[in-house]
């Protein structure tokens, strides 16, 4: 989503400000030209170059709005659907930590998604639990700390993209 | 290049102290990636409050008695181990990061594995689950509940997660 935004704005911006420094491109007189010596002023004179250099800055911003496509956000939505609430009840590792956690005396449970740095996790997070760094998991069933994330980190950089349970057991 | 070695040191140092090293009693770090606390976000005040309720109205076992309020700064592991020796409040995981392992083995651990006497006071006692707990001398067990109270108790008057992970009571006793 994150991307998907930046790569909007880049060409939104890259467009807009394109469109106006067209304008000055096609302004006529350059350095040696007839007309370049009628522009009296330093300020006209440095105008001039001013649009010229503003244009080529442009060039680099619309290559990057051009890599932006259409398969990086369909990517995105395909990965998210490592995660379903049907997945949830019928992929063995997810149905044993989730059967395991709805057991009577043990307490509140929510099982979330996140999104962190581009990828999504399944998190399972009990109010009682003392390691809860094993139980938010990748796509592949790999916990945080197999994966060496920092549990703090990961909490202040994600995204939560839907809430599939909270319940008391 | 000297500069560049010297910067990657004090990234290093840095890193420890924002972390908030915690050594053993007998000087072995515990690893800095077994260290946390707990998401403000995730466990919200009234959560935290409505489970702690839960506690003292008996739903883990009529013995449990809070001593201390919800904190998400430490949790059971964080507290046998290191704040009720003394230290700064912490939160310890042993699942992945392997936080308790150093204090009883690898080189020079602090204790000792030694069976359970009701009537020996302040033993650290590993459950066969994700919990530690500290003993007093009149036979209860104090211990943190994850992001929850501090809660003096009987045994296996603990939430299911803790006491067991398959199996049911504590089987680890270690005493300093």
């Amino acid at each position: 989503m994150k991307k998907t935004s930046l790569c909007l704005l880049i060409t939104m911006l890259s467009s807009g400000v394109f469109g106006q420094a067209l304008l000055r491109w096609n302004y006529p007189c350059k350095p040696g030209h007839e007309c370049w010596n009628a522009l009296k002023s330093v300020d006209e004179r440095q105008n001039a170059r001013a649009f010229k250099l503003l244009s080529l800055m442009i060039i680099p911003l619309m290559l990057i709005a051009g890599s932006c496509t259409e398969t990086q956000i369909r990517e995105y939505e395909a990965t998210d659907l490592c995660f379903t609430k049907e997945l949830l009840e019928t992929v063995p590792w997810m149905k044993a930590e989730l059967a395991w956690f709805q057991q009577p005396k043990m307490g509140f449970l929510r099982v979330s998604v996140y999104r962190y740095r581009g990828d999504y996790y399944l998190a399972f997070e009990n109010f009682l639990t003392s390691s809860p760094i094993s139980h938010i998991f990748n796509c592949s069933g790999q916990h945080l700390g197999e994966l060496n994330i920092n549990y703090n980190e990961f909490y202040e950089n994600i995204e939560t993209t839907a809430v599939f349970l909270e319940d008391n057991y | 290049m000297k500069n560049t070695q010297i910067g990657l040191i004090l990234i290093v140092i840095l890193q420890q102290i924002c972390n908030g090293q915690v050594n053993t009693p007998n000087g072995v770090p515990v690893p800095a990636a077994a260290l946390f606390v707990y998401s403000a976000v995730k466990y919200s005040d009234a959560q935290l409050q409505s489970e702690q309720n839960n506690i003292q109205n008996g739903a883990y076992g009529s013995s449990c008695v809070i001593l201390s309020g919800y904190s998400r700064n430490y949790n059971c592991h964080g507290y046998a181990w290191h704040v009720s020796t003394g230290g700064a409040q912490t939160c310890i995981d042993q699942v992945s990061g392997g936080g308790v392992t150093p204090y009883a083995a690898g080189v020079n651990p602090s204790y000792t594995q030694t069976s359970y006497n009701s009537t020996i006071g302040k033993t650290r006692i590993r459950y066969s689950g994700d919990h530690s707990a500290v003993t007093t001398f009149d036979g209860k067990f104090i211990s943190k509940w994850g992001p929850g109270p501090l809660v003096k108790h009987n045994a296996l008057d603990v939430p299911l997660a803790m006491a067991t992970r398959r199996r049911v009571g504590p089987v680890n006793m270690l005493h300093h």
